[in-house]
């Protein structure tokens, strides 16, 4: 495999043909915000905060999954750049309970995202699932990353008890025909928990611990449940 | 073809195919601009006397298209507004008709051939109204996977549906420029385009 040689901000940079822009800006040093990306992941290029500036490109460039070619010139922090990252935050703000996400907080203090633009518009409000003795799946909180989808496909397990169902705003994660979890393919490897950035999928005994309750309850609870199946 | 159901993508294109195989590029040169050379197809609906497709050379004016081919307006009416390009084209004033329909000529003026349609809307047409159901065109259309177009076709289709006066105190500019910039496709890329060019133009 040969070279390309291309300029980030204004430094040159020689990186193995098929780098992504964004590994190369790693390499140098330079930080692009990222919310679906995940390093271990196919990266999805759907929630657009890593956008860049590339020379004689109509539109930003999502840095995530495009590789750098050469004589490339990528700027990576511009005034338009900043722009779109702001909308986007602000936009996901309006239509997810994003209080459980530390890194979209820090994002939005960061590009200086009002939290009150757009909060007039339509909430992606979902009733919690509590349908499984290990985690719950809370909605209201879902960015749609896919991180879950891919962690339960693909990417690591390839199990495919989740997947997105509906489209456009009304998009949302589910199980197929919206069964319980353990009436779906789940294995409880629980690489979706692990995957998720927003607080939507929590381990049953964190929610419960957060929410004040009697972890005990939560063992006894599900001994009962084991027996009563027996 | 071969006894298989068969996309043809696009057909326009396939259409001139045989002219041009038959008669050769010189006589299809013959027709349209130096750089935008042949025929096209255009689609002319709203309020005209003959809507309907017509096949044009490139670089007719857009006056005579609508006035000539498609019979001009209803009597008693003036022209309030051409939206060429289709739902993700943009708005022409009545004093912008007199661009010739080529690429080059509309790509000057921030204009595309699109779809090949031109709607035309005359003093009684609520522009409103269609800047409605263009943001609702692209909130249903939209697929959900990429963010910008995700939440922004909604809150575009909020904001139109919402405001009664003047759009400058509206979040719509930042909203379309995201769009438009950092979205996976050409759909959220184009969502904005003929919602911001009515508004920038006074069309409403």
């Amino acid at each position: 495999m040969s070279d390309v040689t291309l300029t980030i901000d204004d430094q040159s940079i020689t990186v193995p043909e098929g780098t992504t822009i964004l590994q190369a800006a790693h390499q140098i040093d330079k930080e692009i915000p990222t919310i679906c990306y995940h390093p271990h992941f196919t990266a999805p290029s759907l929630c657009r905060m890593c956008v860049v500036e590339v020379e004689k490109s109509r539109v930003l460039v999502q840095s995530c999954s495009r590789a750098c070619e050469n004589g490339m010139v990528v700027r990576t922090d511009t005034p338009r750049v900043q722009q779109a990252r702001k909308t986007i935050l602000e936009l996901l703000n309006s239509a997810v309970d994003v209080s459980d996400a530390p890194d979209i907080q820090e994002y939005m203090r960061r590009y200086g995202a009002n939290a009150q633009r757009f909060a007039d518009g339509a909430r992606r409000e979902l009733p919690l699932h509590d349908d499984n003795p290990f985690y719950i799946r809370d909605y209201s909180k879902c960015i749609l990353c896919w991180r879950c989808v891919q962690a339960c496909g693909e990417d690591v397990q390839w199990t495919f008890a989740i997947h997105r169902a509906g489209r456009g705003f009304e998009t949302r994660i589910a199980t197929f025909f919206e069964k319980p979890i353990p009436e779906s393919t789940c294995v409880y490897c629980g690489n979706c928990v692990q995957a998720c950035p927003t607080g939507a999928l929590k381990a049953k005994r964190e929610f419960w611990i957060e929410s004040g309750r009697d972890v005990s309850e939560l063992v006894r609870h599900s001994r009962l449940e084991r027996r009563r199946k027996r | 073809m071969f006894q298989r159901p068969t996309v043809i993508n696009n057909v326009e294109t396939f259409a001139n195919i045989p002219f041009i195989a038959l008669e050769g590029a010189d006589a299809y040169r013959q027709y349209g601009t130096a750089k935008s050379p042949g025929t096209r197809v255009v689609c002319v609906s709203g309020q005209v006397k003959k809507p309907g497709a017509y096949e044009i050379a490139m670089g007719t004016l857009l006056r005579e298209v609508i006035y000539n081919l498609a019979g001009g307006l209803h009597e008693g009416r003036t022209l309030q507004a051409v939206l060429i390009g289709g739902a993700a084209g943009v708005f022409l004033r009545p004093d912008e008709i007199d661009i010739a329909l080529d690429f080059q000529s509309l790509a000057a003026i921030g204009a595309t051939f699109g779809s090949g349609a031109i709607m035309v809307m005359d003093d009684t047409a609520n522009v409103r109204g269609v800047l409605r159901r263009i943001a609702r065109f692209f909130k249903d259309e939209s697929c959900g996977k990429c963010f910008p177009c995700q939440i922004g076709t909604q809150r575009q289709y909020e904001i139109i549906t919402r405001t009664v006066g003047a759009f400058h105190e509206t979040p719509i500019h930042d909203l379309g420029a995201t769009m438009r910039d950092a979205s996976l496709c050409g759909l959220g890329q184009t969502a904005s385009s003929a919602i911001l060019s009515a508004i920038d133009k006074g069309l409403v």
